[in-house]
């Protein structure tokens, strides 16, 4: 063990330093001229020592000598001090560093990767919670551009019911389906059940059993609350990454991306897969053929227009068709409206000028 | 008379300053305080931010004599929670506001981030009082006087002015603010001086911004270099001046090296990366001339964390 070691003193009061010899004497860190004074007699067991500095370096204090420091060079003398009772900050070297600094990288990568996937199933089941005129007043402008842009006549009105009546007899997706003045060939689901038909989606279907199965889809987005369960998951992990990172926006309330998600109406893979299979549950109920919604997204996904937007919001092309494909209800039935609804259906924005027509309803 | 052939000249003295942490430490509290501040949802923080400064200033020496950081997580906790207090009073309560009242919200809303702007200059100068308040060097504390009135009406106006010369005042304006501070602050009881003059840094402008224009762009490095040497040198203490001898080349070298560095290893090269910059900057520094240290005296800390943790959360901070 060092019992003496050169250092250097500073006395707080000037930036003068001086180079002094210091050694233990029993419970005592002492400091001394070379010749003379006793310059230092700490108490080792009050003493608080920084050893931060990678070449050894620690600076002794003792709290009963203000702005006083010794830099100590010496780690041997410094783990003296610690070993007679000092309070020594140091940090970890070697093997001891690796291992803090691997784990600790690997138990938070571990505990995001979990924070990531049980995200779904927290915000989920909260989302279900919420009523849905709590989700609905979320996005009142949304709700106000959708209003202005509405296509409604009393014929598109009543062939929407029959569809839906068709679709889900008993009601119990509370959702509002409505047909809106969009260049866009799209189905949306949007926050507070609201489901949107596209103008463009109306006269690329040529059968309403191809509208039947969008739109059997996107009331499975709404029994299952995606929207808000979306919107609800990205500002968890948002949160949860801004309170590590120190980031204050991420206490704001709907961060960027999830008002890009809401605006954009994307849903993850694994909400889209759900809501497929939902669909064709629900066509299958219904006795509405599956064909006409497949080969709808077959026709969509070789179309090379940039109005066809279906695809690029509901990702996974190649999965859905599978899913579809299987047909569960493979005979052709008689079609879900007839060729009068159905053209009801088609004509409700040309019926109605008043609702203006867009590009984009969202940005 | 005798003279020591081996001692420099008074004003030949120079006192270098040195970096030596290392990439590996860094590492490791980087990762142990992100694990615990994820832990604690965020709680933790003051105190990591702490303990990666006490780390990073005893591992920066000057003149042989390492810096200590003397700041607390505490009082870092307790400025963290005022300035929690303020945002949400200034984004969250418009916010609410506006459920109720929609275009009252609006109108709170656009108030508040006004607010938060007009409040960039006072956290500024905030942070770097109390960064300099919780300093030391040979036991000695740093400081920077009062005075983020005169700081806020410099950023005003120099905005101002920029704006309506299309941007030419903008290296005025920063040399400016930097003389503000660089003039009010200390080293114990020893002020810093700054004797950079608006002229030569406009003509050191106007020169590398023709030069990048004429190269598109390839002079940009060279340009950074030159405006960093001019301003160390420009600043003093006592009979010792700044020295930098940044190069073009440097830069450009730790630019590829932090984009490099970070990218393609997915950030996980981030504490290697910011120990080579950091290397390299202080390789390049130095104080040139004579100190009489026995003259400097002690001075109260000064400055309180809120100023710091604002402008870590306005962006605006040393991210130190």
């Amino acid at each position: 063990m060092t019992d003496v070691t050169e250092a250097t003193f500073m006395d707080g009061r000037s930036a003068e330093t001086e180079t002094v010899r210091a050694r233990i004497e029993g419970p005592y860190l002492v400091a001394s001229r070379e010749v003379g004074a006793e310059l230092v007699r700490w108490p080792i067991g009050q003493l608080h020592v920084d050893a931060l500095n990678e070449h050894g370096v620690a600076h002794v204090e003792w709290p009963g000598a203000r702005d006083a420091v010794l830099a100590l060079r010496d780690p041997a003398f410094t783990h003296a001090l610690a070993a007679g009772g000092a309070r020594v900050h140091a940090l970890p070297f070697g093997r001891r560093a690796a291992a803090i600094g691997l784990g600790s990288f690997v138990f938070f990568a571990v505990l995001l990767g979990l924070a990531y996937l049980n995200s779904g199933v927290v915000s989920a089941a909260v989302a279900r919670r919420v009523p849905a005129e709590v989700e609905r007043a979320l996005s009142p402008r949304m709700q106000a551009l959708v209003a202005r842009h509405t296509c409604r006549t009393v014929a598109s009105d009543a062939a929407l019911a029959e569809l839906r009546d068709r679709l889900d007899p008993d009601h119990r997706v509370r959702a509002d389906v409505r047909i809106v003045n969009l260049r866009v060939v799209n189905g949306y689901a949007l926050p507070g059940g609201v489901v949107l038909l596209t103008s463009d989606l109306l006269a690329e279907a040529e059968s309403p059993d191809e509208v039947a199965g969008v739109l059997a889809h996107e009331l499975a987005h709404v029994e299952r609350r995606d929207a808000l369960s979306q919107m609800i998951r990205n500002t968890l992990l948002g949160a949860l990454w801004s309170a590590t990172l120190g980031d204050y926006s991420g206490l704001m309330v709907v961060d960027p991306k999830t008002a890009y998600d809401t605006a954009t109406l994307s849903f993850s893979r694994d909400e889209e897969a759900a809501a497929d299979e939902a669909s064709v549950d629900r066509l299958t109920r219904a006795g509405i053929s599956t064909r006409g919604v497949s080969r709808f997204l077959q026709r969509l996904a070789e179309s090379d227009e940039d109005r066809v937007t279906w695809l690029s919001t509901h990702p996974s092309p190649a999965d859905r068709t599978a899913i579809l494909a299987a047909q569960r209800l493979a005979a052709e039935g008689p079609p879900v409206l007839d060729a009068n609804a159905f053209a009801d259906l088609k004509m409700a924005c040309t019926r109605t000028p008043e609702a203006g027509s867009v590009r984009d309803l969202f940005f | 008379m005798t003279t020591h052939a081996a001692e420099p000249a008074e004003d030949e003295i120079e006192h270098r300053v040195t970096y030596s942490g290392s990439g590996s430490v860094l590492f490791v509290l980087i990762f142990k305080n992100l694990l615990l501040t994820l832990l604690t949802l965020g709680i933790y923080l003051p105190w990591a931010r702490t303990e990666r400064r006490r780390y990073l200033w005893q591992n920066i020496a000057v003149g042989g004599h390492e810096l200590r950081y003397h700041g607390t997580g505490t009082e870092m906790f307790l400025g963290y929670l005022k300035v929690l207090s303020g945002y949400l009073a200034l984004v969250g309560l418009p916010l609410g506001i506006a459920k109720v009242d929609e275009t009252v919200g609006r109108a709170l809303q656009v108030a508040g981030l006004a607010l938060l702007v007009l409040l960039l200059p006072i956290a500024i100068y905030g942070s770097r009082r109390y960064l300099l308040g919780r300093t030391s060097l040979r036991g000695i504390r740093f400081g920077l006087e009062p005075g983020v009135g005169g700081y806020w009406m410099k950023c005003a106006l120099g905005t101002l002015l920029t704006v309506v010369t299309l941007g030419f005042y903008a290296p005025v304006m920063s040399n400016d603010i930097r003389r503000y501070i660089v003039d009010r602050s200390r080293y114990g009881t020893a002020p810093f001086g700054y004797d950079g003059t608006n002229a030569a840094v406009f003509r050191l402008a106007m020169r590398g911004s023709l030069l990048c224009l004429l190269t598109s762009g390839l002079y940009y490095p060279w340009f950074i270099a030159s405006l960093a040497r001019f301003r160390v040198q420009s600043a003093y203490i006592h009979g010792a001046r700044g020295k930098l001898t940044l190069t073009g080349g440097d830069v450009l070298v730790l630019f590829l090296v932090g984009t490099l560095g970070t990218f393609l290893t997915f950030g996980l090269g981030f504490p290697w990366v910011a120990t080579y910059v950091l290397r390299t900057l202080a390789s390049r520094l130095s104080f040139v001339g004579p100190i009489e240290w026995s003259a400097i005296g002690q001075r109260a800390a000064s400055g309180n964390a809120a100023g710091d943790d604002l402008a870590n959360a306005l962006d605006v901070g040393l991210e130190l």
